[in-house]
């Protein structure tokens, strides 16, 4: 494949890309290096995948493998999942007590632990199916059904606790 | 809690679209006759695009060491001027002289087609590597695409796209040619809010429909700014858009 074929397959996930890499890494200077390395990767590759799921598979992986690496260089890789919460435990009027916006949701999220960012990153911001999150982490399809859950619950508790005031409360409360 | 409710991570599988039919069928019966879990599946929807939403096309970034888009030189005179001219006089840039206004109708047909025809008009729209474009996620609009090689007047141009979440659109017109919308004059226009600005031999033009003036004054005042400076927009100028969002209203061009 040529160098210029390259660049405009690669472009065509760029946006989402750097969007998982600042997901994962609440930087965005470590995102866009992150991109640029992935970019580095994929020009260098002499085999690049023809299936364009797994092309799009192969760049995330990429990425996701280049944060870890950086992880590692910095010593903050989180081996252990301090919050474990089994399911069904989080009441559902949890979800109910926030208003959910991208500021609140983008401040929450960077205070979730790194396996919960990793597994909403690649589902809520990658949009890959349970199936290819699987794939990727190397983990039991049902193990990325209860990460994603247990995410989205610490995402939910996260957000409560930013005292983000109820959508219907403030509703009321504008109207007196 | 009744006993037949689904498990959370059935719930948010369901919300995902995994399950299969038979299983979601038994989830949107349970949601069906639940509120309490209806509220639920309705607020992890909404974390869920809200997640994908907080960052997706937020920040455009370089990935190629190409110029950027915009010289760092000449920055706060010209976002001070430009400044002054969007906010201090509240004016929207019409048709004064017959060439600009061809260039302006261009920009307004490209903005247009987008509008009406959304998906043929980005078909042509692409992700660039190779530029700095500002970042408006604090003002609710993420950037889509950019789209190369756009009429304008004599020359070509580019057309950044920015998408809101409540109806917004936003063209972003780039010409190398700073004197590409130099005729552009101070006559209000009633169907569309327009502004230009010039910096480092480049020209700007931005253009929108049914948005709140207000906010676009403030849009354009940061994207002066970001253009001019070519670095990340402070935390005054991110609170003020973040407080200027405001809904966009019908698309029709009257």
């Amino acid at each position: 494949m040529f160098l210029g074929e390259k660049k405009q397959r690669f472009e065509h996930y760029l946006g989402r890309l750097h969007g998982y890499a600042v997901a994962m890494s609440r930087d965005s200077e470590v995102a866009a290096d992150l991109v640029q390395d992935c970019v580095v990767r994929v020009l260098k590759a002499r085999k690049i995948p023809v299936d364009e799921a797994a092309y799009r598979a192969w760049l995330f992986t990429i990425v996701r493998n280049l944060w870890r690496d950086h992880l590692r260089s910095t010593k903050r890789l989180q081996l252990v999942e301090p919050l474990e919460l089994t399911q069904g435990e989080i009441p559902p009027a949890s979800y109910e007590a926030s208003i959910v916006n991208v500021v609140a949701v983008r401040q929450a999220f960077e205070n979730l632990t790194d396996e919960h960012r990793d597994i909403l990153a690649l589902v809520d911001v990658a949009e890959f199916s349970y199936e290819e999150c699987a794939k990727m982490l190397d983990i039991p399809k049902g193990t990325v059904m209860s990460r994603i859950s247990r995410g989205r619950a610490a995402l939910a508790d996260l957000l409560n606790e930013n005292n983000v005031i109820a959508m219907s409360s403030a509703s009321k409360r504008n109207k007196l | 809690m009744s006993k037949n409710r689904p498990d959370t991570a059935t719930i948010n599988a369901y919300v995902d679209g995994e399950l299969e039919t038979a299983a979601a069928a038994n989830v949107a019966q349970a949601v069906a006759a639940d509120p309490q879990l209806a509220a639920m599946v309705a607020k992890l929807h909404a974390m869920k695009s809200a997640v994908g939403e907080a960052f997706i096309n937020g920040e455009v970034i370089a990935v190629t060491h190409h110029k950027p888009l915009l010289s760092r030189t000449s920055m706060w005179a010209a976002a001070a001027c430009l400044v002054v001219a969007v906010i201090g006089s509240g004016l929207w840039y019409g048709v004064t002289q017959r060439s600009s206004g061809d260039v302006i109708a261009q920009a307004l047909v490209e903005h247009d087609n987008w509008l009406v025809k959304p998906r043929v008009a980005e078909k042509n729209i692409i992700n660039t590597a190779a530029l700095v474009t500002p970042d408006l996620t604090p003002a609710g609009l993420t950037l889509s695409g950019v789209q190369k090689n756009i009429p304008l007047g004599d020359n070509l141009g580019q057309r950044y796209a920015y998408v809101g979440t409540r109806g917004c659109k936003l063209s972003l017109f780039v010409s190398e040619q700073d004197y590409a919308f130099e005729g552009i004059g101070n006559t209000a226009r009633p169907d569309a809010l327009i502004t230009k600005w010039a910096v480092a031999n480049r020209g700007f033009l931005l253009v929108a429909r049914s948005m709140n003036q207000e906010r676009f004054a403030v849009i354009a005042k940061a994207l002066e700014a970001a253009t001019a400076r070519a670095v990340a927009l402070d935390e005054p100028m991110r609170l003020a858009m973040i407080q200027s969002r405001k809904p966009c209203g019908d698309k029709k061009i009257s």
